[in-house]
């Protein structure tokens, strides 16, 4: 087993990759009640067209489907609810699908072992049936609809379609009812057997546990699966180029203030770990910088009567793509756009301020280590973003220059971005 | 861990010493009898103060001293609790040997600057913190109306006894009242006229640290109001309303009146009522509602202790109203009958729930604090007084359970015009 030391902390994770292929990672804490495991699948709604395994040519599958096939894991062929077998333990289990991953989880006080290997068992045996496949349907329908009413998730999934030109990531996680209801058991099937393969995902384990005796239940559980030997999964190829998908949309929703959303693309050549990690870092301190509660920015827009109240910011980043998203509620939207671009392109950066954010990233790593389960998430997050988790982060934000950050944040290009303004009036299909 | 009760100054303070995290918490809580007007102005009154102070007299200013600090962490909030409003200040901060010597007395200092030094002139709050937290407290307000389920949550309010505490809320015609001369008052009230509390949790080497904030109290009034409404004399004949919203989500909401239930009822019984009804991904409501009949992604319990309220929310598709309403009340009848396993399994959950939530610095405050103002042993006798209550009890409270109120929030018309 290996013993990663968190740089500075005094912090151990130990990891070891198990025959089957499973990167397994554990965190151990004394003194605390909850212990959690986190069961990871490097499968997202992006990763829509793909070569299934065993099979000669890469196929689409409807959108939403790695959503629908989160849900339908909690199916089991006993009939008995997969939460019940949880509660049964007192403890919780829970999923969430984004764009990049697809994630399990339990919490629990006592009976971790028993919970450990009842996540291991739903997640490792999928019972599909036409009947309970149709099923689905209605719920996820409601989940649709419930989502629907939020302005912000849909401003948020309007950023990535209007600025993604091909690449998956451009729709939405759940899906729309039209493709939701196209989904078969056999599509879940075939996406399931590709990326539920113990090659493709991560489990983390935190709490005060015993490594040793964890670690050894995990693998006795592992070694009574086959799994198909799986090479690299063949993922179709988006050359996804600088441009923006749509430069300019108006939609119309229920809300009361116009509402605005800025979103600037930028294609890097891809990268992955600290590479990839240094390039976040220009956005985060940009963001921190020029744009957030320290900085005058806000108030200025306000003063100057462009927006109502506060500015909202945000950056997402996936294969090599950098999407950098302001949004607010708007008085003025020709001059919103222009104030930010201004802003943007303003080469001033306060030294004294970059020191200070370093010194809040620099605290922020230690706060981690004040929840263990914040630890877990911190370490698959790493793994599916950066693509390993970095133990040395602390002395990463540390060593980060001033200079270096300048130097970096001159060569981004904000020639390419797309504008979304959100008003009442007549409803239309938005896409 | 360690609790020790301190009264000083008049104040009571408590230290929960512990080595379990790397930060230091702290939350002093004001406490007063609740106004319908306190609702708003309570909620204004957070976000003026969180804005700026006499010596960081800018938000930007106040926010660059959180980062010199380490990025230390402050916060307000407000809740009604019963007939009691509460306002809360909380402050956390890393212990100074991940910082640098003196950075605890640093935060400390900020945060008895925002408390106790706010920024105020000769007409009241500066105008600047003022007419930006007013804007953004009434642009909340509107965009209520942007989320069905918010939107749900505020009507059915207006079709319960409007008398009671639990129908005040946040108000758009109070928002408009309020000056920053009349919020100044508000605040020297707050201030002056509540039941003060300190709670203090992570590794304290010396308590005399926090005396600054517990000498700036100058006056500490006492309660005697019962902390719980009681519903008991109101009139429970059942009422269906159904209105239009403005989103797409149809929400159906039920509220139960809790008739003539004891504390022991609404601190033990009740919760397990509430687990086995709709507390869980295992509860009978969902696996009704969602699993059997794919009605809705959600349906759920939730327990007003204090407000003896049990409400019941879902999400629907509009031409399903009649089927989940009946789902529901069916349930709801059922819940007369438990089995035993259902009641070991919803113990276990409220424990290992409880249990779990004591790993986080903040909750540790938060549970002392709900065992103060419910009166509520330490969490090993809450434990064994749980797992003692008994399926007859459980069942028996059916019957105190009252069907008050049905209310169906429909999705707007599909223009979206107001």
């Amino acid at each position: 087993m290996e013993k990663i030391k968190v740089s500075k902390l005094g912090e151990v994770i130990y990891h070891e990759t198990l025959e089957n292929g499973l990167n397994v990672y554990l965190y151990k804490k004394e003194g605390f009640n909850k212990k959690s495991a986190y069961f990871v699948t490097k499968y997202g709604s992006s990763y829509n067209d793909f070569r299934p395994i065993g099979k000669d040519k890469i196929k689409s599958f409807p959108l939403g489907i790695a959503h629908f096939l989160e849900h339908k894991l909690f199916e089991n062929s006993d009939n008995e609810n997969t939460f019940t077998k949880f509660e049964k333990y007192g403890a919780n289990v829970n999923a969430y699908t984004s764009r990049k991953e697809t994630c399990y989880y339990f919490t629990c006080s006592s009976n971790f072992n028993e919970c450990l290997n009842l996540l291991l068992d739903f997640v490792g045996t999928p019972y599909f049936t036409i009947d309970n496949v149709e099923k689905e349907k209605g719920i996820i329908e409601q989940e649709i609809n419930m989502t629907n009413d939020s302005v912000e998730r849909f401003l948020y999934d309007k950023d990535f379609y209007n600025t993604l030109m091909y690449d998956n990531n451009k729709y939405s996680v759940i899906g729309d009812s039209k493709n939701v209801r196209k989904i078969t058991k056999e599509d879940l099937y075939e996406c399931y057997n590709t990326f539920y393969n113990p090659s493709n995902m991560t489990l983390v384990v935190a709490g005060d546990i015993d490594v040793e005796e964890t670690l050894k239940s995990i693998k006795d559980n592992q070694s009574k699966r086959e799994y198909q030997k799986q090479d690299k999964i063949l993922l179709k190829e988006f050359n996804e180029p600088k441009e923006v998908y749509k430069e300019y949309e108006e939609c119309y929703k229920n809300v009361s203030t116009p509402r605005i959303s800025v979103c600037y693309k930028f294609v890097f050549p891809e990268s992955k770990g600290y590479d990839l990690l240094s390039i976040l870092m220009i956005f985060s301190m940009l963001l921190d910088i020029k744009f957030s509660s320290t900085s005058s920015f806000s108030k200025y827009l306000r003063d100057e009567k462009i927006i109502k109240s506060d500015l909202s910011m945000n950056y997402s980043s996936f294969g090599n793509v950098v999407l950098l998203m302001f949004d607010a509620d708007v008085l003025d939207k020709e001059r919103f756009v222009k104030e930010l671009d201004k802003k943007l392109k303003d080469e001033n950066y306060d030294k004294k301020m970059f020191e200070l954010y370093k010194k809040a990233y620099i605290a922020s790593v230690v706060k981690t280590y004040d929840s263990p389960s914040k630890v877990a998430s911190v370490i698959y997050s790493h793994i599916i973003n950066y693509g390993e988790f970095l133990p040395d982060i602390y002395d990463f934000y540390n060593n980060y220059t001033y200079d270096k950050f300048i130097s970096d944040v001159k060569k981004l290009d904000f020639s390419n971005k797309s504008v979304i303004y959100v008003t009442s009036g007549k409803e239309v299909n938005n896409a | 861990m360690k609790i020790v009760n301190k009264n000083i100054n008049g104040i009571n303070v408590t230290f929960i010493k512990t080595n379990k995290f790397k930060s230091i918490y702290g939350s002093l809580i004001f406490k007063s009898l609740v106004t319908k007007e306190k609702m708003t102005y309570g909620a204004l009154l957070r976000n003026v103060l969180m804005e700026s102070t006499k010596k960081y007299d800018t938000n930007q200013k106040l926010n660059i001293n959180t980062l010199e600090n380490y990025d230390a962490y402050y916060s307000a909030a407000n809740s009604r609790i019963g007939n009691y409003y509460f306002n809360k200040f909380n402050f956390s901060a890393l212990e100074d040997k991940y910082t640098k010597e003196g950075n605890l007395k640093n935060v400390l200092d900020t945060f008895c600057e925002i408390v106790f030094n706010p920024n105020v002139n000769a007409d009241g709050f500066d105008d600047e913190s003022f007419k930006i937290n007013h804007e953004r407290l009434k642009l909340s307000l509107e965009k209520r109306k942007e989320n069905q389920r918010s939107y749900a949550e505020e009507r059915v309010l207006k079709y319960l006894d409007q008398n009671m505490p639990y129908t005040f809320d946040r108000d758009v015609d109070v928002l408009n009242s309020i000056t920053k001369e009349s919020l100044y008052d508000y605040y020297k009230d707050m201030i002056n006229n509540s039941n003060v509390s300190l709670i203090i949790v992570g590794n304290i080497e010396d308590e005399n640290s926090f005396n600054d904030i517990i000498y700036k109290i100058k006056n500490n009034k006492e309660f005697d109001k019962e902390l719980y409404i009681s519903n008991d004399d109101l009139n429970a004949s059942y009422k269906d309303i159904k209105e239009t919203g403005y989103g797409t989500q149809n929400v159906l909401y039920l509220v139960c009146y809790l008739k003539n239930m004891n504390s022991y009822e609404l601190n033990y019984v009740m919760p397990i009522f509430c687990t086995i009804l709709g507390g869980s991904g295992n509860s009978r409501l969902f696996d009704n509602v969602r699993e059997k009949n794919s009605l809705a992604y959600y349906c759920f319990a939730r327990l007003e202790k204090d407000d003896n309220l049990l409400e019941i929310i879902t999400g629907i598709e509009k031409e399903n109203y009649e089927k989940s309403l009946k789902i529901i009340k069916e349930e709801l009848k059922k819940m007369d009958k438990i089995t035993d396993e259902e009641i070991d399994i919803a113990k276990k959950e409220l424990i290992s729930s409880l249990l779990e939530s004591q790993d986080y610095i903040e909750n540790l405050a938060s549970r002392y604090h709900s065992e103060v103002i419910y009166d509520l042993p330490n969490i090993d006798e809450f434990v064994k007084k749980l797992n003692g209550v008994t399926k007859e009890e459980v069942e028996n409270i059916n019957k105190k359970v009252v069907l008050k109120l049905s209310y169906f929030l429909k999705e707007g018309e599909k223009d979206g015009k107001d």
